[in-house]
């Protein structure tokens, strides 16, 4: 009998022990500084005119809500210059990411591609401190009439100097994704 | 029981009168396996310089001592050296069990007949082996057993995989305590320091059941042994060096059983860089870890035995910095690759993003009182605190802030009853398990699982019986779990959720054993296991770096219910040939897995496949084969082989991650002692893994590898001098440098393995 006594009693002290222990814990909400929620493409015709914007914008990162994007129409023949617009609007008042990449522009490298059936030619117009371009600055031709998707890849430590990267080819540019979208444009 | 083992083993006294350098010590040697007597088993007295060599009954007989202390040295030729400290006050007569070398098919854990349980199925690895893979990580050294084998992140993380089961499936079991770390992450290799074991057991039946810790696959038991009781200070100091990442490993052991009390101490540091595929370097796979444990027993009477434990382990790893990507873009471009990207020309020991720093402490409290010589009642208290950092590369500042940092403190309680003193043996006991798991703010990211509490009671009883010829064990557990978890909404504005969850669970097992000759045995062991789902498969949100896929928990998952049976039979045909076959069969039902949803997920990284946690019934179905031929006295071959099939019934399709087939065969020779060179051995070993072909090609974003053969080698011997031991080895691993990768290593998406490894191993016991 002084067993199964023995027994009980180590089990209560113990339990009392542990549950005395126990706080409730309290959650931080984190501050998602790194976030990237919004991209904003500028583009503005060379000749004068109405800028077009095509955007990207998910407040609540990835999960939560669905993504809106808002594509554009491009007028055939016309040269743009784009300017990039990066925030974080999960905060308030939302971070402007486009400085941060600014000031490590040799670690960041922006990509553009079209898909077959619409005519765009991109060339970077600015530099990074090496020389090398970024891509937050780049100038776009618009060909002949068309429909297609203008993706903008955001690449994190590219190789910048493997062959074709300084040009725009991807191929090469190794690094993490950390902007890939996809946007209808139409030219007409 | 530990105490009536030590005197078992550190001999008995019977008293005779005492004259003047008279005395005599007798003694008879036996196998600790077989129980066999062994012969030409060598006894050295270490102050007399004197020796002797046991004859075929395993008898030995020292003559013309004086009284005094010694130290006897025994060693065979296929045993792990034993030695013993002799207070020799009269005539003494000494029985000593040796520990078999390598390759024992049965457990050898302790020498006791009662210990042999009723159709358990266990393996183990004896010192022996665990000096031999020094410097190896827990993960490496148990996929040497048959039916284990190890899920990989990159050569530096390793999972033990038993029988097909993994991660939150396998308990392991650091010193008696349920590890509890983040086991749920295939990238989170177990905290353990393997310096500190003498032995790792791997149990797949009944007998895990006292140890809880929520499993379905087995138990992995990691265990200190029991200080040797010995007034003297003894020890031993290990250094290995390696050619895969020029890695060095240091570990020093002292121990000695002082006036007051017998203590421990164990220190290891271990750092290496870069390891090296055939043809490149793999960037960033370096490691750092250092670990430090202690112990100290305390008897207080003869009845009562106290232990404290405390282990610190600390690591720090690289993960190959090619495998770090954005998206599922990267992933395939990554796939294509000659080499992987960012790969350096030359060696580096620099550890950069992505890394992983791990902390884990653990404290044990042991006390364990001795009615009598069959009844005994043990207190058990385990707290441990593990926090995992992982860093990745990030932009800003950031890449030294966190991505993932998880806080985790534990604590158990365990009181355990155990009667030996009818025919019937009876273990029994309650347990109480806390766990509180928090994320530590400043990561700047949403967490991947949420802050949680888990309160977990629970009691067990263990019965077994029987005669030398027929044995059973039968064995049954319930735990209650609370869950209380608080998540972070994945929606504007960030709230913070809170859920709650009862689970109910269970596990029944039996066992039977039967010697069906003299040179049969054959166990059936069968268990039905209710396991509750894990915070990761209810919560687990973002996502997963390595296949670039987004992980979702679903929180109405059910327990999983498992039934599995293991028939396991071991034949000795003479003296020669001895064979351990091990069939299993298990069915699952409500099977957590993940799913692939039809839909991909949009993100501003572009578009992520989605896996969701989901259920099905499965049946995961194998055979561990091994087999051992002694071709003469000094040739010994060894052959293994292990086969697992898994089936998803519900989608009638293969299950995913399970190890391919695999063959491995050794040749060992020992040449008798060569002039200063004590038993000198040389092993050939060959390793075929076969290519995993059980997979449909939508199951895998890439096929499978092929097939593969390791051929390794190892060249050792020991030096003896005055009471001092010089072991010294050479060992080869992936002797030819062959190029391949193998199935489940989760960077096989983005590099080759590991190319030849040579390894250094001195090892001085004092």
């Amino acid at each position: 009998m002084s067993i199964s006594n023995n027994i009980l009693w180590f089990t209560v002290l113990s339990l009392l022990l542990l549950f005395a222990s126990c706080g409730d814990d309290d959650v931080v909400l984190p501050v998602e500084e790194e976030l990237i929620t919004t991209l904003t493409a500028v583009l503005t015709p060379s000749g004068g005119g109405a800028a077009v914007t095509l955007s990207f914008t998910d407040p609540d990162g990835d999960g939560g809500a669905v993504p809106v994007i808002t594509g554009g129409i491009l007028a055939a023949n016309t040269s743009y210059t784009m300017a990039l617009t990066l925030l974080n609007e999960s905060v308030s008042p939302a971070d402007d990411i486009t400085a941060e990449i600014l000031a490590e522009n040799a670690a960041h490298q922006f990509f553009f591609a079209a898909s077959p059936g619409l005519e765009l030619m991109i060339a970077y117009a600015d530099q990074d401190a090496n020389g090398d371009p970024v891509g937050l600055a780049t100038t776009v031709a618009a060909g002949a009439a068309g429909t297609g998707t203008f993706t903008i890849t955001l690449r994190h430590e590219p190789d910048k100097g493997a062959a074709g990267v300084a040009t725009g080819d991807l191929t090469n540019a190794g690094g993490e994704t950390d902007i890939e979208v996809a946007f209808p444009v139409t030219i007409q | 029981m530990k105490y009536w083992l030590s005197v078992l083993f550190c001999g008995m006294l019977i008293t005779a009168h005492t004259q003047e350098c008279q005395l005599v010590v007798r003694g008879t040697i036996y196998d600790e396996f077989s129980t066999q007597p062994l012969d030409f088993a060598e006894v050295y007295l270490q102050e007399g310089e004197t020796g002797t060599v046991s004859d075929e009954a395993g008898n030995f007989v020292l003559e013309n001592l004086c009284p005094g202390d010694y130290h006897l040295r025994i060693s065979h030729v296929t045993c792990h050296p034993e030695r013993v400290f002799l207070q020799l006050r009269a005539d003494t007569v000494l029985v000593i069990r040796l520990q078999h070398h390598a390759e024992s098919i049965e457990g050898v854990v302790v020498t006791s007949q009662r210990q042999q349980r009723a159709g358990q199925s266990q393996q183990t690895l004896t010192r022996q082996e665990l000096e031999q893979s020094a410097g190896k990580s827990l993960g490496e050294l148990v996929s040497g057993i048959a039916g284990v084998s190890s899920i990989k992140s990159g050569s530096g993380i390793v999972k033990p995989v038993i029988q097909g089961l993994t991660g939150n499936r396998v308990a392991i079991l650091n010193n008696g305590l349920v590890q509890a770390g983040q086991q749920w992450g295939v990238d989170h290799a177990p905290e353990i320091d393997p310096f500190t074991a003498d032995r790792v057991t791997v149990l797949k039946g009944v007998e895990s059941i006292a140890y809880g810790g929520n499993t379905l696959g087995g138990a992995i038991l990691v265990e200190p042994g029991n200080i040797n009781n010995d007034p003297h200070l003894h020890g031993a100091a290990q250094y290995v060096l390696a050619s895969q990442g020029r890695q060095q490993t240091v570990s020093a052991r002292v121990e000695k059983t002082g006036a007051w009390a017998a203590w421990r101490l164990v220190g290891t540091f271990k750092e290496g860089g870069d390891h090296r595929s055939p043809d490149y370097w793999l960037r960033n796979t370096g490691v750092r870890e250092r670990n430090v444990a202690a112990q100290v027993q305390k008897n207080f009477n003869d009845h009562w035995f106290n232990t404290v434990y405390y282990s610190f382990f600390h690591t720090e790893l690289g993960i190959l910095r090619g495998a770090h990507i954005g998206n599922i873009t990267d992933l395939q471009e990554a796939i294509g690759r000659p080499e992987p990207f960012f790969t350096q020309s030359d060696f580096s020991n620099k550890l950069e993003e992505p890394r992983q720093a791990v902390t884990h402490h653990l404290l044990k409290y042991n006390s364990k009182y001795f009615f009598n010589a069959s009844q005994s009642l043990q207190f058990t208290y385990g707290g441990q605190l593990n926090r995992r950092q992982e860093y990745d590369v990030r932009r800003g500042d950031r890449s030294n802030q966190a991505a993932l940092d998880l806080q985790l403190l534990a604590h158990f309680v365990d009181v355990q009853y155990l009667d030996e003193s009818s025919k019937i043996r009876k273990k029994m006991g309650v347990q109480f398990r806390y766990n509180d798991n928090n994320n530590k703010p400043g990561t700047g990211v949403l967490p991947l699982i949420p802050d949680y509490n888990l309160y977990q009671p629970g009691a067990y009883a263990i019965w077994d019986g029987g005669s030398e010829k027929n044995s059973w064990q039968l064995g049954g557990r319930y735990d209650f779990t609370a869950l209380r978890v608080a998540a972070i909404s994945r929606d504007l504005p960030r709230r913070v959720e809170r859920f709650s969850h009862h689970f109910h669970q269970f596990s029944l097992g039996a066992g039977v054993q039967n010697r069906v000759g003299k040179s049969w045995v054959s166990k059936f062991n069968v268990g039905l296991t209710r396991r509750t789902p894990e915070v990761n498969e209810l919560y687990s949100a973002g996502l997963h770096q390595g296949v670039s896929g987004i992980e979702e928990g679903r929180s109405d998952l059910q327990p999983e219910l498992s039934f599995k049976g293991i028939w396991t039979n071991v034949v000795h045909i003479g003296d020669r040939f001895l064979l351990e076959s091990s069939l299993y069969y298990q069915l699952i039902d409500n099977f957590i897995y993940l799913q692939p949803e039809q839909e991909f997920r949009l993100t501003i990284r572009g578009a992520f496949p989605v896996f969701a946690y989901a259920q099905t019934p499965a049946r995961i179905a194998g055979l561990d084969l091994t087999a051992k031929y002694k071709l003469g006295e000094q040739l010994e071959w060894l052959g293994r082989y292990a086969l697992v099939r898994g089936q998803d019934r519900g989608h009638d399709q293969p299950l995913v991650y399970l190890p391919a087939d695999n063959l491995m065969m050794s040749l060992t020779y020992r040449t008798p002692d060569w002039g200063v060179l004590k038993s000198p051995n040389l092993r050939v070993s060959g390793n075929y893994v076969f290519e995993q072909t059980r997979l449909l090609p939508e199951q895998d974003l890439l096929a499978p590898p092929p097939a593969y053969f390791l051929l390794n080698m190892s060249l050792g011997t020991e030096l003896n001098w005055k009471q001092k031991t010089l072991h010294v080895s050479v060992q080869a691993e992936n002797l030819l440098n062959i190029r391949y990768r193998d199935y489940l290593n989760r960077l096989r998406y983005y590099a080759d393995e590991e190319g030849r490894n040579i390894r250094l191993n001195l090892r001085y016991e004092f």
